[in-house]
């Protein structure tokens, strides 16, 4: 099963590795990858000249934000009432089942994320959390596991309702960012943790535009700019903190625990489960 | 400690820089609504300021005030409390004492905007309950009773692990007795 609602990677400079395309490959599930013009014959030597689309812009200077807005403005001239936006770092997909962390061979959990989002008629953003995230102690000290997380920021693997009124800003942060903007204003959303992205660890892929956010040096330090910027945006829910020896931006979600999930009317949920014909 | 009530201009009244409560937009929304449709509540229930107009009590309406363009506002000037005093006040003028009875608040005043009125209404959302028809993620048996035990010392944490023959390391979150191994625990 693959999902209904159109798969966008965003790429730059990672032609050699293209962990999420080949991702994607391996469970068979459609996605175009979006590049900047310049990079096409690199890309196109390595993967399906129809997977790719190409900006009508490069090197703007400003991250990945006027390609996210692009894809957006993509998926909506396609038609699509919502869109999958993945970062190019994502080196597979899980499900969470009991405790384990099992690797899937389909698209099956983009469709059940898609049909869950669907169900309710708030929910701006969701996506799923990160494989190293899924498994601490903290869910498994004799608390139920959840399958999702609500009003949270969602990142990397994200399923974006086209017609919410905002599009991508910024330098730094955009994810969060986005999140804050929508729950704030009384959307939902989603982190599941029943399916699951394995994001290969910040800062150790070239490309991208890991090399310039994260630079540090005695003028400058990447990661106090980044929190500063999104402490601009957000002062009332940001702190700066300074942890493990670096700075960290701190958010504060409790204030949106209290955006509810609105089911759509005449929804009709189905009691038990649906493995969606997912074994082990 | 001299208390005085009197309508005071607006811009004489200063936001308390380290008031440790913030407010979301929506919030906001509705805490200038709630002023719009019932203005005499602000001359019921002052704005608390000390002898320099800095709040102690009333930041946020202050602030919706400002959004409304209000002029005045009825202060009440606390003159001689001493800074930890100060601190006191605007802790407490927003401590939780008790709490909402939803049942009541359900059945009584329903006919009530109010989430609109700064009650906050609980988000009953159980991830659980929202993933009927969904793929199954198992879960992790809890036995029939859960304790928390706190331990005043080191030794008191060997001593109890001795009784009870199972090692309490560090990293020890829970344990189960009688003992379990790893994964063991799962349903």
């Amino acid at each position: 099963m693959n999902p209904e609602y159109p798969v966008y990677i965003i790429s730059k400079g990672r032609w050699e590795s293209r962990l999420t395309a080949k991702a994607l490959e391996r469970i068979g599930v459609p996605y175009q990858i979006v590049i900047e013009p310049q990079e096409l014959g690199q890309y196109a030597a390595v993967i399906d000249p129809q997977k790719i689309l190409v900006l009508p812009f490069s090197n703007l200077g400003q991250g990945g934000i006027p390609a996210r807005n692009w894809v957006w403005e993509h998926s909506i001239s396609a038609g699509a009432a919502r869109h999958w936006i993945l970062d190019d770092n994502i080196k597979g997909f899980r499900r969470l089942l009991k405790k384990q962390r099992i690797p899937v061979t389909d698209g099956t959990i983009f469709k059940a994320a898609e049909d869950f989002v669907d169900r309710y008629e708030n929910v701006a953003l969701a996506g799923m959390q990160y494989n190293l995230f899924a498994v601490s102690g903290k869910e498994y000290c004799g608390k139920s596991l959840k399958p999702f997380l609500l009003n949270t920021r969602i990142y990397s693997c994200i399923l974006i309702k086209n017609d919410i009124p905002y599009r991508w800003r910024g330098r730094y942060n955009e994810d969060t960012d986005l999140s804050l903007r929508a729950l704030k204003d009384g959307w939902c959303t989603i982190l599941f943790y029943a399916f699951l992205c394995d994001k290969q660890k910040t800062m150790t892929m070239k490309g991208g535009n890991t090399d310039e956010l994260y630079k540090q040096d005695k003028d400058f330090d990447g990661r106090l700019e980044m929190a500063k910027h999104l402490q601009r945006q957000h002062p009332d829910v940001t702190k700066i903190t300074r942890k493990w020896g670096r700075w960290q931006h701190s958010v504060d979600y409790r204030p949106f625990k209290r955006n509810k999930l609105i089911k759509k009317p005449g929804i009709i949920i189905p009691e038990g489960v649906n493995n969606y014909g997912m074994d082990i | 400690m001299n208390v005085e009530t009197k309508q005071v201009k607006l811009s004489a009244l200063k936001l308390n820089p380290d008031n440790p409560r913030r407010i979301g937009n929506k919030d906001m929304e509705r805490l200038v609504k709630s002023l719009q449709e019932f203005p005499d509540m602000l001359s019921i229930r002052e704005i608390v300021v000390d002898e320099t107009m800095t709040v102690l009590g009333g930041n946020m309406r202050l602030l919706a005030l400002r959004k409304i363009g209000a002029k005045e506002a009825t202060a009440k000037i606390v003159k001689g409390l001493t800074e930890a005093q100060k601190r006191e006040f605007a802790i407490k003028d927003n401590g939780a004492w008790g709490q909402w009875d939803f049942d009541l608040l359900a059945n009584g005043w329903d006919d009530l905007p109010l989430a609109d009125w700064g009650v906050p209404i609980p988000n009953f959302t159980d991830p659980n309950e929202e993933w009927k028809g969904m793929p199954e993620m198992g879960d992790t048996a809890k036995g029939i009773k859960q304790i928390l035990v706190h331990f005043e010392t080191e030794g008191s944490i060997k001593e109890f692990s001795n009784l009870i023959g199972q090692q309490i390391g560090e990293k020890t979150k829970y344990i189960w007795y009688p003992q379990k191994e790893r994964g063991e625990d799962e349903s």
